[in-house]
């Protein structure tokens, strides 16, 4: 009993040792910005491989050669590693409450808590996150046990992903690029609107949207709601649709039988339906015209009752686009959640002619490069199978050794 | 066929999870009981994905085009995924919650067949959609279940002066939820670089979803360390879950969360 009394107060007293040393360190990084230092910069490479490798090398080296010196061992505890989290966790949790766009007064602002990720505090932690982090795994990893591969997957994919995302940060580039339609262009500018000059050239022939088939809707005339709706179906064999209790039958002028987009003559995706809508053999009869604005175009059916064509929602943005480098020529469309990979590049769809919509005349693609990113999907799949390892073990190796460390 | 038979192969699934979740009340042998939830869930899940094949060739695409076709997928994983953790940890509720909901998707496209027709925003038609709010489905609910029973230890510690025995049922709890919750950045990260050009760019949602992580972390790592604190353990256990639900409810009220990706449908 008493023993044990003794060894918590032990651990008690290195929580508030660590809880100091981790906290003067994220004073220290509010007074550099009080101060006003000039925010670190991530190089870009090789100079930013240099340092990772410096660092990496430090670490290893210190590992080795003293790691039973009480520093180290004070680094690579379990007391430090929490310090680490809860001030890390703070500093984030200030970005969760503070708006990040860099334009706060008073002691928010000269703290640096409204841009954190640019902040000294923040790199400082960071830092030491990845100290601690680092010799927490060493410790487990030298000499290596089979027992401890889920540790190692969780703690060093950890690792690396900070590692490399802050590495990484020196060489990423986001810029985007505006083609107009049956135009090349090769430059594309940074959000500092600096210009750059691509290594290869990006024509567009077309810039589509895809819309989904246009809805049908009754709408509560009182409440100014949409009660129901059902899609336009062009393959609909008789027309006829059921809203609630309303049976509504429309016939198009003419419908596009693939796309099931509606044309009139002139090919113009606006035309009129015929509308036939009945409840309880009472029938009404007009017209409605899909993507007109809702007041203009109601079908009105009882006091509390309406119909309408809402406006066709947008399926895929698409821009169709020539890459080329030199004699390399690649065609390749362009839609969101879809980039294309060239040259080194992902190239994304970002935005459009909004106010003139699917007849827009450009394209504006964002063009990212993120030569790191290969080692931070590495990571992912570590901690990926870590995941999995932990929900799979849950707290039985703890029970095991508990309190072993 | 496509939807037509759409309520028959519910009713099937319907019956045989019946079966295997009233199980426990008429079958005596723990382990026999146990193989047959487990046989009994499989059969449920094998009828859902008879269905979902059907529909496939039916469709003459894969169905992950509308909002029913997605709630169709969650319809099928989740009863998947909560075997598969039945069988590791013998967790009767989970295994009942994962049924319960995957009806509730089912029963929503039964009744609602218009949401067959529901679009999806080119942004939300990814790959990574249905896996993403999967495991937060499951991280969720499970880490639910670990607050349930820190709140529980700190009732009982208040009113009844006892005090608290152990926390081994929410350390199991956190740790699976913890391995769903991961899952869940990760992939967020995977579908974020497809979608938005970079894995991680600091958007109000994934701050609070790290947050969120962040304070699990910081439990699991008190817990391994000191593991008789407790009481502190507790209070933590359900200041992380208050977090949890600042992310999963809050973030658009937030003066951050102004201009967050994931408000989708705001205008």
């Amino acid at each position: 009993m008493q023993k044990e009394v003794e060894v918590s107060g032990k651990k008690k007293g290195k929580y508030r040792q660590s809880l100091v040393v981790v906290g003067l360190v994220m004073i220290a990084g509010l007074l550099l910005d009080l101060i006003g230092f000039t925010p670190i910069k991530m190089p870009a490479f090789p100079f930013n491989l240099y340092w990772g490798l410096g660092f990496i090398n430090l670490m290893l080296i210190s590992y080795l050669a003293f790691r039973n010196h009480r520093w180290l061992v004070w680094l690579s505890s379990v007391p430090a590693s929490v310090a680490a989290i809860i001030f890390y966790t703070f500093l984030i949790l200030s970005m969760g409450f503070i708006p990040q766009e860099g334009n706060a007064d008073g002691m928010i602002g000269a703290f640096r808590l409204d841009q954190v990720i640019s902040s000294w505090s923040f790199f400082l932690l960071q830092l030491f996150f990845l100290i601690t982090l680092g010799m927490v795994t060493l410790k487990r990893s030298i000499p290596f046990k089979w027992k401890n591969w889920g540790f190692i997957l969780n703690h060093l994919g950890l690792w690396l992903i900070i590692f490399a995302a802050a590495l990484g940060s020196g060489d990423f580039k986001r810029l985007k690029m505006a083609i107009p339609e049956g135009e090349s262009e090769n430059v594309a500018v940074a959000e500092n609107n600096q210009a750059y000059r691509m290594p290869f050239s990006i024509g567009l022939q077309d810039f589509m949207i895809r819309e989904y088939p246009p809805k049908l809707a009754l709408i509560n005339l009182k409440e100014r709601k949409i009660i129901s709706t059902v899609m336009i179906n062009a393959s609909n064999p008789d027309n006829s649709y059921q809203l609630l209790d309303w049976k509504v039958n429309i016939t198009p002028s003419i419908m596009h039988h693939t796309t099931g987009l509606v044309q009139d003559t002139n090919g113009e995706e606006k035309s009129k339906f015929l509308v036939i809508a009945s409840q309880n053999g009472q029938q009404h009869t007009g017209n409605l015209t899909p993507g007109a604005g809702a007041e203009a175009n109601l079908m009105q059916l009882s006091n509390q009752r309406a119909l309408t064509i809402l406006p066709p929602e947008p399926q895929e943005f698409i821009s169709e686009i020539t890459l080329s480098q030199h004699e390399l020529q690649k065609e390749a469309l362009v839609k969101v959640n879809h980039p294309v990979k060239f040259a080194g590049w992902n190239i994304y769809q970002f935005s459009y002619d909004q106010a003139a919509g699917k007849h827009s005349k450009y394209t504006v693609l964002e063009l990212i490069r993120d030569p790191w990113l290969p080692v931070i999907y590495f990571a992912l799949g570590m901690m990926t199978i870590g995941a999995i390892y932990l929900g799979w073990m849950a707290n039985q190796e703890k029970s095991k050794h508990h309190g072993v460390e | 066929m496509g939807w037509n038979n759409f309520g028959l192969f519910i009713t099937g699934s319907l019956i045989s999870w019946l079966i295997g979740v009233t199980m426990p009340l008429f079958s005596e042998k723990l382990k026999q009981k146990d193989t047959k939830i487990i046989l009994f869930t499989a059969l449920g899940i094998i009828v859902l994905l008879v269905f979902i094949i059907q529909l496939w060739i039916n469709l003459d695409r894969p169905p992950l085009r509308t909002l029913g076709e997605t709630r169709l997928w969650y319809s099928f994983f989740l009863p998947l995924i909560g075997l598969v953790i039945f069988i590791r940890w013998r967790l009767h509720w989970l295994l009942t919650y994962s049924l319960a909901m995957s009806l509730l998707f089912l029963l929503i496209n039964l009744l609602k067949p218009e949401t067959h027709d529901q679009t999806l925003m080119p942004a939300l038609q990814s790959f990574w959609f249905i896996p993403h709010v999967l495991v937060y489905i499951f991280a969720y609910a499970i880490l639910a279940a670990s607050a349930l029973v820190a709140t529980h230890s700190l009732f009982v510690h208040k009113f009844q002066k006892q005090s608290i025995k152990n926390l081994d049922k929410a350390d199991q709890l956190v740790y699976l939820g913890f391995a769903f919750l991961s899952l869940g950045l990760i992939f967020g990260a995977l579908w974020a670089k497809e979608a938005w050009g970079h894995y991680w760019t600091w958007d109000p949602k994934e701050t609070w979803a790290l947050l969120t992580w962040l304070f699990y972390l910081l439990y699991i790592h008190l817990r391994y360390h000191r593991p008789q604190k407790l009481k502190l353990h507790s209070w933590v256990l359900g200041l992380s879950f208050a977090v949890l639900l600042i992310c999963w409810f809050g973030v658009n009220y937030l003066a951050t969360g102004a201009n967050s990706v994931h408000t989708y449908g705001a205008n």
